[in-house]
């Protein structure tokens, strides 16, 4: 009798608990969050996904409450399985764990509609109250962040939609003639989007333009 | 009516104004980003663009079912490129004209008389974009 009433508390909580999916390939990192998170109890229910394939496999069977996700993918980036999920699910908690620091990034990650940012290198306390703040529906940053967000001078502006298809293609080698033919604008146009590209990131020309779109992770 | 913030400040400060009011006062976010090197331009062009750009934003509001909106300047000395970018439902670019609006037209027509020039391209399900440029002398 003792036992059973202990197992149906048991599984009472499993199911007031909030699911959390980590998609992450690192097992030490994983290892990390999924302790943290158990030993917190904030959760004992974490899935885990090491690629973007499995994530996408694995949301197409379930729905998490929250998913924390980090930027580097053996098959691709956060930034983009960002976007593709909340395609999926418009109204999925994302919380991105990353160690990346660039502000460029974290805009472009809360942009893409990321509900949190969180370093790696936080703090226990931090990661905790991040998962809890997102999981509550509302955005969190971590301090770091913060800072970086705030910080003066920041050239780097958000890129627009079109700004980052250009920015592929001018990168894959493409002419102007040859975008405006994949996108249906005008040559004109691509070059518009060219300089504007090279004024927002700061380049002198499209070679430098590349290069620091790939520093900046924009490609 | 003129705003004020545009005949102090000119453009930047204008536009900043008018795309943070349309973001407090709408569901959707509106954004307004500036790129490159502020300076004031003839009265006629700051009129005329902010016009423009008012238009632009309206009909993003009104018809675009967008949640978020970029409009963006970038000036550099002798080049001026705005563009307004939604996340929208999308139009049949080559339907304007057709209806009862008249806004697109007096864009266009107002593009024309400050020797501009303006691509509209739009996908359905994925959103429009309005890019206008001018060269500065
Ligand atoms: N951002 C947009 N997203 C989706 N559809 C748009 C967008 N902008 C314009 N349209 C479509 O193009 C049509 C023409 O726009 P236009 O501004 O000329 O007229 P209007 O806004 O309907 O009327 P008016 O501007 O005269 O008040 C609109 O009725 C709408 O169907
Ligand atoms: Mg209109």
């Amino acid at each position: 009798m003792y036992y059973r009433s202990l197992s149906v508390t048991f599984v009472f909580l499993l199911f007031q608990m909030p699911n959390i999916l980590i998609v992450e390939d690192h097992p030490v990192v994983v290892e990390g969050l999924q302790k943290l998170l158990c030993d917190k109890g904030i959760t004992a229910n974490c899935l885990v996904a090491n690629t973007v394939k499995d994530c996408l496999l694995t949301l197409n069977v379930i729905t998490p409450d929250l998913i924390l996700l980090d930027y580097n993918l053996p098959d691709g980036n956060g930034l983009d399985l960002c976007k593709t999920i909340l395609n999926m699910k418009p109204f999925m908690k994302i919380l991105a764990i990353s160690s990346y620091k660039e502000q460029s990034l974290v805009m472009q990650m809360m942009e893409n509609g990321a509900m949190g940012y969180v370093l790696k290198n936080a703090s226990e306390g931090e990661i905790i109250e991040a998962v809890t703040v997102v999981l509550s529906g509302k955005k969190y940053l971590c301090e770091e962040t913060q800072n970086i967000l705030n910080k003066k001078n920041s050239n780097h502006s958000i890129l627009t939609r079109r700004e980052l298809e250009v920015l592929k293609f001018i990168s894959d080698g493409f002419t102007n003639p040859e975008i405006a033919d994949k996108l249906f604008i005008s040559p004109l146009t691509v070059d518009s989007h060219r300089k504007n590209l090279i004024v927002k990131l700061d380049a002198k020309n499209t070679a430098s333009l590349i290069k620091i779109a790939f520093q900046n992770k924009y490609l | 009516m003129m705003p004020e913030t545009l005949v102090k400040m000119g453009l930047k400060g204008a536009l900043s104004d008018f795309c943070d009011n349309m973001n407090a006062s709408n569901s959707m976010t509106v954004r307004f980003q500036f790129v490159g090197q502020f300076e004031r331009l003839e009265q006629k062009f700051e009129i005329g663009i902010y016009r423009i750009i008012q238009e632009l934003v309206n009909n993003a509001v009104k018809h675009s079912q967008a949640d978020k909106l970029i409009v963006q300047m970038v000036q550099e000395p002798h080049r001026l490129c705005l563009i307004v970018e939604d996340n929208g439902k999308g139009f049949d670019v080559s339907a304007i004209g057709q209806g009862k609006g008249i806004g697109l037209n007096s864009v266009k027509s107002r593009i024309e008389t400050l020797n501009g020039r303006i691509d509209i391209s739009s996908e359905f399900g994925k959103g429009s974009e309005f890019i206008i440029e001018f060269i500065l002398l």
